[in-house]
């Protein structure tokens, strides 16, 4: 009845010839019944009222079926209170400590409160999501289910267990670029000649970029079964699929190419004893003036980047694509020796990078080679306190590098060394390096840490600035037993009222940092209750 | 007083009120904190130490900093330190800076009780108040009989053409309605503007809710044949809204122990309308608690979603009472422990909601609690199921947080009926309530 009326009423009553004989029953009609016949709309719009107060009145609900409830948990929600301190990290935008939490929660065997999933699964970003696929539980997975948005966190499951051939092959076969990488990553895992037949299989009908990144995937079980398709790959119609395709095959100690890459860096470095005892040794590095077309198939770039000479970048990419170790070899010298011999030499700034490239690339497979990171890290310190400013930033990127390719005691004993020292002070970015250390610090690391800041942070000069941008990274990588010292003179820092612009940013900054600190006591207290909780529970005899 | 933590959260003006409230309720924050039977105090250590006190029985604040937030964050820090550890508030006698704020809002309740005492007592001037009566009733009439005109010319022209018109045509109607004394209607007729295009049947939406207001022209037209309980409603409805001391007269006092169900806010308009939806633990009625503020500005109750207080309401007169405003608030504010009294299906729901309107038929929207129910989500349109399996559309698309706490299960959930769909608001899951 409503919806005849509504057809009406869109034509409108003027032209619709149905409009003047309705009946709306005996309840509208005694209300219609006694008015001038002739005013149309006005009868009309009554019959609708009742009609709509009807309809209303008469409104059934209808059958539906009902929704699979979640599964079981196995392990327990985290409690009202961590869910609210949670729910502040993640409001406060601070990823890094949301990260942390989760990993906490994971280890103490809790799961995300249910009420922050909906906002958990709405995070973007890979480090997030990945903290995430542990503690989302079954409820999580079962409510990522409903929306298409949320779909990472079945694609994270299927990560962590990779057996479901069948469902890899689907997700291969049909699944967005993401899931395409994240079945081809779980195969390689599990079955890495597998993964490289279906690699081989389709990765012509792909695009230059998208080459590129299932290329990458190859990196994860790199062995000499895989150099016969790599070997196809350096015919890649892209320069970027080609250089990935030839640096792993340098890092197969018996690939053809990695032979042809010795002989050529045997051709570029050159040593012989000087002086009147011969006892001083230098190296001599001396690039070709032209290269052959076969190098370039071998990813070494004709063309230079702008502002590079072109012999420079040849050295630089043949010695980074040779084990560093093999240098020690054929000199039988120490890598620090070697560095020393190199360092008066035109070319020394491409050896210098090629090798700390290759040492970086190499330390993961031969031990000989990650014995290179610590000397060349003490080289490219001492640079940073000599040179000019406007080469900082590519030197900074070599330390930081460096300290990352390091086992995390040597990088810290690395780092710990630099922050006594004059260099850092002066000239680098502590900030970049401390975030390449591994997290959460060591005792002995944070001791230092802290002194120098409690040194340095009162004096609001540029330094005191500097020191203060490491702040809120410290505030995440102090180790627990950490959070309960003496940091007083940060509260007086904080506390600084002033209307200088240095003074403000280290005041905020030290504020932030408590606040951080602040933040990670609670949770863990919430957290070692909870547990005890738990534990209790579980202990206690059952009725 | 108890109150959790996320309902302190929910009394916050915005989130980084309730942001800056967390900062502060650290213990180490405080001074001088104390309880009693009706308040809590604390001073705070701000920027400056400020007398902060909250009114237990009533959720009434004060805090001497110059803030224009109102909780101010120094308030919610008080009230959420109350919430996460009550054992920091020792019980005590109220230092004197909150005793007399205590005492001041005693003589104001009591003067202001005395006042529309006296008031109603006043003799009136009869023949005054029947022509302004009259004056207003005229005005009205005149309004209603433009509109009236407007209203069926859009039928007789089609509605087709509502699709394309701007927001300002129903404003400029709802605008002529508010000058002739009619601000009901009026904003029933701005609203009118959100209902083209809105959904796929908005015309047969649309017609309808014109009908409705066509007969409301209708009934307006023939009050002296309606009942004084419906008079009372069609001049609600129309916005003639009684005095204060009429309404302490004529209006029904419901003594119960209230739960808040759930409120929203609408802040399209500059005025925010907060409409909350209570429920009586022992007479089972329901109760819209409507409040308006300027932008920034306190409600003048505070309201608490999941909270529940022994407590008068004052209903307005009507044919079907749906409308309320608190009394006399004496009892103690407490979290809900266990679900309140609710439908056992949508078929009772929707029978008690056609009763009602069988009585008052411009009712558009009703408070509900729903027992054992479940969420069905869908793309286009959410389920809400019974346990006989049978189903309404909910309003809106994001429910997520509210089907993540039950897994799918069985939940009691209250929420705002408007014929159409249901509008949750909170849900009782393990006796603990959660806004939905």
């Amino acid at each position: 009845m409503m919806e005849e009326l509504a057809r009406i009423a869109l034509v409108g009553t003027a032209k619709h010839p149905a409009a003047n004989h309705l009946g709306a029953g005996p309840d509208a009609d005694a209300l219609v019944g006694c008015l001038p016949a002739d005013d149309v709309e006005h009868a009309f719009l009554l019959r609708a009222g009742v009609q709509a107060v009807l309809a209303q009145c008469g409104r059934m609900p209808v059958e539906a079926a009902p929704t699979e409830p979640s599964p079981p948990e196995k392990k327990p929600f985290a409690s009202p209170k961590i869910a609210s301190l949670l729910q502040t990290a993640l409001a406060a935008n601070s990823r890094d400590l949301f990260v942390q939490f989760l990993a906490c929660l994971d280890e103490a065997g809790l799961l995300l409160p249910p009420e922050l999933l909906p906002a958990a699964l709405d995070m973007n970003d890979s480090a997030v999501r990945a903290g995430l696929v542990p503690v989302l539980g079954e409820r999580g997975r079962w409510l990522s289910r409903f929306n298409p948005a949320w779909r990472w966190a079945a694609e994270g499951t299927l990560r962590l267990s990779a057996h479901d051939a069948s469902a890899l092959r689907a997700h291969w076969e049909e699944g967005s670029s993401r899931e395409r990488i994240a079945a081809l990553e779980s195969l390689r895992r599990g079955n890495p000649d597998e993964a490289r037949q279906w690699l081989q299989e389709s990765i012509d009908k792909e695009k230059a970029d998208e080459r590129l990144k299932l290329l990458d995937v190859l990196r994860e079980g790199l062995s000499p079964a895989d150099e016969e398709f790599l070997n196809t790959r350096l015919d890649d119609r892209s320069e970027q699929v080609r250089g990935l395709a030839a640096r792993f095959l340098a890092r197969l100690p018996g690939s053809a190419l990695a032979g042809r890459m010795r002989e050529r860096a045997d051709a570029l470095l050159s040593g012989e004893r000087r002086g009147l005892l011969k006892k001083k040794f230098k190296l001599a590095c001396t690039p070709p003036e032209e290269i052959e077309k076969s190098w370039q198939r071998d990813g070494i770039p004709p063309k230079p980047p702008a502002h590079r000479g072109k012999r420079a970048v040849w050295a630089e990419t043949i010695l980074s694509m040779t084990p560093p170790s093999h240098w020690c070899e054929r000199f039988e010298l120490a890598p620090a020796k070697l560095i020393e011999a190199i360092e008066e030499d035109d070319f020394a700034e491409a050896v210098l990078a090629g090798w700390t490239s290759a040492a970086i690339a190499f330390s993961a497979i031969d031990p000989a080679s990650a014995a290179w990171l610590t000397p060349l890290w003490h080289y490219w310190l001492g640079v940073a306190g000599r040179e000019k400013a406007q080469l900082h930033a590519n030197i900074q990127e070599q330390l930081q590098l460096l300290l990352r390719a390091m086992p995390p005691a040597e990088a810290e004993a690395a780092l710990l060394a630099a922050l006594e020292g004059d260099a850092f002070a002066r000239r680098s970015q502590p900030l970049g390096l401390l975030a390449a250390l591994p997290q959460p610090w060591s005792e002995a690391l944070a001791d230092s840490y802290l002194a120098i800041v409690r040194r340095g942070l009162k004096r609001f000069d540029d330094r005191a600035m500097r020191l203060a941008e490491t702040l809120s990274l410290a505030a995440l990588a102090l180790p627990r037993s950490q959070l309960e010292g003496d940091l007083v003179f940060v509260e007086e820092t904080a506390a600084v009222a002033t209307n200088s612009y240095q003074k403000q940013f280290v005041a905020r900054e030290a504020a932030q940092f408590l606040e951080t600190i602040r933040m990670r006591k609670a949770f863990y207290q919430s957290l070692a209750s909870e547990s005890a909780c738990a534990a209790a529970k579980e202990a206690a005899p059952q009725k | 007083m108890q109150l959790t933590l996320e309902q302190v959260s929910e009394m916050a003006p915005d989130a980084s009120a309730a942001a800056a409230g967390k900062k502060l309720a650290p213990l180490k924050n405080w001074e001088s904190l104390g309880r009693s039977a009706e308040a809590i105090w604390g001073l705070c250590l701000g920027s400056a130490k400020y007398q902060v006190k909250v009114d237990l029985s009533n959720l009434g604040y004060h805090c001497s900093c110059p803030s224009r937030k109102f909780p101010c964050k120094h308030v919610l820090g008080l009230l959420m330190l109350s919430a996460s550890s009550p054992e920091a508030l020792g019980e005590g006698a109220p230092p004197a800076w909150t005793a007399d704020w205590l005492e001041r809002r005693r003589q104001r309740a009591e003067k202001k009780a005395e006042r529309s005492e006296t008031e109603a007592a006043r003799p009136v001037d009869e023949k005054a108040r029947q022509r302004r009566v009259d004056q207003r009733g005229a005005r009205i009439s005149d309004g209603l009989q433009r509109f009236d005109l407007w209203l069926k010319d859009l039928v007789r022209n089609g509605l087709a053409a509502a699709e394309t018109r701007p927001a300002s045509f129903w404003q400029e109607q709802a605008k002529r309605l508010v000058d002739a004394q009619a601000p009901g209607l009026a904003s029933r007729v701005a609203r009118l503007a959100a209902i083209p295009r809105a959904s796929r049947d908005w015309h047969a939406r649309l017609l309808a809710e014109m009908g409705r207001l066509k007969l409301l022209m209708h009934a307006w037209e023939r009050i002296d044949q309606l009942s004084p309980e419906l008079q009372a409603d069609v001049r609600q409805l129309l916005g003639w809204t009684a005095p204060q001391a009429e309404l302490e007269r004529d209006g029904e006092p419901v003594f119960d122990r209230w739960v808040v169900l759930g409120q929203w806010v609408d802040d399209e308009d500059r005025i925010r309308a907060q409409r909350s939806w209570l429920i009586g633990r022992n007479t089972r009625r329901t109760a819209l608690v409507l409040q308006f503020a300027a932008p920034g500005q306190a409600f003048a109750e505070a309201i608490v979603p999941g909270a529940e207080q022994e407590a008068t309401l004052l209903f307005y007169p009507g044919a079907e009472k749906q409308r309320a405003r608190f009394h006399d608030r004496r009892g103690a504010v407490e979290s809900v422990t266990a679900r309140p009294p609710g439908h056992a299906s949508l078929e009772e729901m929707l029978s008690a909601a056609a009763a009602a309107l069988a009585r008052q038929p411009w009712l558009s929207s009703f408070g509900v609690v729903l027992h054992d129910v479940s969420l069905v989500p869908h793309e286009e349109t959410w389920l809400v199921r019974d346990h006989v399996g049978q189903a309404l559309p909910l309003a809106g698309r994001d429910h997520w947080k509210t089907l993540a706490i039950s897994g799918g299960g069985l939940i009691d959930l209250a929420g705002e009926w408007d014929g159409y769909g249901l509008r949750p608001l909170g849900l009782f899951l393990d006796g603990a309530y959660r806004v939905a």
